[in-house]
């Protein structure tokens, strides 16, 4: 299952640089990675989510075969937002809507091409939450880091990162 | 009016602006507390007004001492060190134990300062009360003798067990406000001892939450008239007390004391308060100083960073960046 999904999206469509992907927090570091946003527009999948279009997504996904792991990542800019704790009561909902959606979007798919979705939702998926900010790193982490809790059954691992970690401390020693 | 500090404790040199809002951010041991301590010598050093005579400046060397040497170690001061404060360009000067008048209690329109260190001073209000009427009883019988306890902590204990006279009307509105905050009121019974009033049910301080007793401290100062537009309040990092929800409270009360004409002096090295702070302080339209403390090599300086806050977020966030780190060198897979 895990094999499908990773050719499937190791398919042009699906794939950006990193810059891209990320909405430009992060810095392209040459490699291409999974837009996953592009997935659940209809015409970019076959019509698999027809009638699902009020789905949201995370923006992308790293997709581990040796370890039969799925991470769903979504990327944000707080340096752009002048106020983090307005953009909190405004916005945080729609971050918690896209982990169930990706979760039951990518499960979806995978029944409609014969795979089991009770396999799916056993196997290791993880959600990272990167950001960039240059001062306010402990109150957004502060703020974020169990408003995901609910999703523990769901996720091996929730992580709320800053971009410079993820890059130096993540990509750079697992792709 | 600004204080100048040059060679005390880990400060090389400093100058720090006091009016309004004065926030000094920095993680620990960077001299914050070295800072606020310097300031409450200074002006308990100070004369109230312009009298010359020989045995004033004598009694104040001996105060200033007895404050030195209990709040200061004794390698704290050096030679060279000295502490002055400036206004108008008049200047009062602290240098070892000589003590340079031109500048008065008067001519800073501040009446008095209450330094809060701790909340615990509430734990050890039988001590004092105690020790004070073994002193006095002592002094009775000729005895000039006096216990060595914690000198701030005293201090405080002092102001918050006898009234001022000097009234303003907008303090009993925050009074209110602390007492809703923390559901319940501070008040001295007739045997001295402070309790904490619920719901009429009594409690002694020592059974009640740390961070109610921080604002305790706060509603007592305003029941004592020793919160107005005449004080000047320390609060040595309150939010260690606190709640963050109630580091937001805290943060939103100074700034109101503030907008009454409180002045007030914040160590800090929580992202929280220091932001709630800024917010606050824009919000009430406050004069306000940020400044950062920084450890380099073995002494420590004070930069002011008001008009960019980001060395202070980004100093106070190493802690978190580390952890993310951290997270990820072990993520499991």
């Amino acid at each position: 299952m895990v094999e499908y999904l990773y050719n499937y999206f190791n398919k042009e469509p699906f794939l950006e640089t990193l810059s891209q992907v990320s909405d430009n927090i992060c810095e392209n570091n040459g490699k291409y990675y999974i837009n996953f946003d592009k997935f659940k527009k209809p015409t970019n999948c076959d019509n698999i989510t027809n009638g699902m279009n009020s789905l949201s997504s995370v923006d992308s996904l790293l997709i581990n075969k040796e370890y039969n792991h799925i991470i769903f990542i979504e990327f944000k800019d707080m340096n752009e937002l002048e106020n983090i704790q307005e953009w909190f009561s405004q916005k945080e909902c729609s971050i918690k809507i896209k982990i169930p959606d990706s979760i039951l979007l990518l499960g979806y798919f995978l029944q409609k091409n014969g795979y089991s979705f009770d396999e799916f939702i056993n196997m290791k998926k993880s959600f990272f939450y990167v950001y960039k900010n240059s001062v306010s790193k402990s109150i957004i982490n502060n703020h974020l880091k169990n408003r995901f809790s609910k999703y523990n059954f769901l996720l091996k691992n929730i992580k709320i990162i800053e971009t410079q970690a993820y890059q130096n401390k993540f990509l750079e020693e697992n792709q | 009016m600004t204080i100048e500090l040059k060679n005390i404790g880990m400060i090389k040199e400093a100058i720090v602006k006091i009016d309004g809002l004065t926030v000094i951010a920095g993680e620990n041991d960077t001299g914050k507390s070295t800072l606020s301590k310097a300031l409450f010598l200074a002006y308990n050093s100070m004369s109230l007004e312009n009298r010359k005579e020989l045995d004033n400046l004598q009694r104040k060397n001996i105060i200033g001492k007895k404050i030195k040497d209990s709040i200061f170690s004794k390698q704290s001061f050096k030679s060279s060190s000295y502490i002055k404060l400036v206004s108008n360009n008049k200047s009062f000067k602290y240098k070892d134990e000589y003590i340079n008048d031109e500048l008065y209690k008067k001519d800073i329109q501040i009446s008095n300062i209450a330094f809060i260190e701790t909340p615990l001073v509430w734990n050890l209000q039988y001590l004092f009360r105690t020790s004070i009427d073994l002193e006095s009883h002592l002094r009775s019988f000729g005895e000039d003798i006096e216990i060595p306890y914690p000198f701030l902590m005293k201090d405080l204990y002092f102001k918050l067990s006898t009234q001022q006279k000097y009234i303003e009307d907008w303090t009993s509105k925050y009074k209110d406000d602390i007492v809703s905050l923390i559901d319940g009121e501070f008040i001295k019974d007739e045997d001295g001892i402070f309790r904490f009033y619920r719901k009429n049910k009594k409690f002694e301080l020592n059974e009640i939450a740390t961070g109610i007793k921080y604002f305790g401290l706060l509603q007592v100062l305003l029941d004592n008239n020793r919160l107005n537009s005449y004080s000047l309040i320390i609060l040595d990092e309150p939010e260690v007390h606190l709640h963050p929800q109630w580091q937001l409270e805290m943060a939103k009360l100074i700034a109101k004391f503030i907008k009454n004409g409180v002045k007030v002096l914040i160590n800090s090295h929580s992202p929280y308060m220091i932001e709630a702070l800024e917010l606050y302080a824009k919000k009430e339209k406050i004069n306000h100083n940020f400044y950062l403390a920084q450890k380099k090599d073995e002494y420590a300086t004070i930069s002011d960073v008001t008009f960019n806050l980001e060395p202070i977020y980004s100093k106070l966030a190493k802690a978190i960046q580390i952890l993310e780190e951290q997270s990820l060198e072990n993520f499991e897979w």
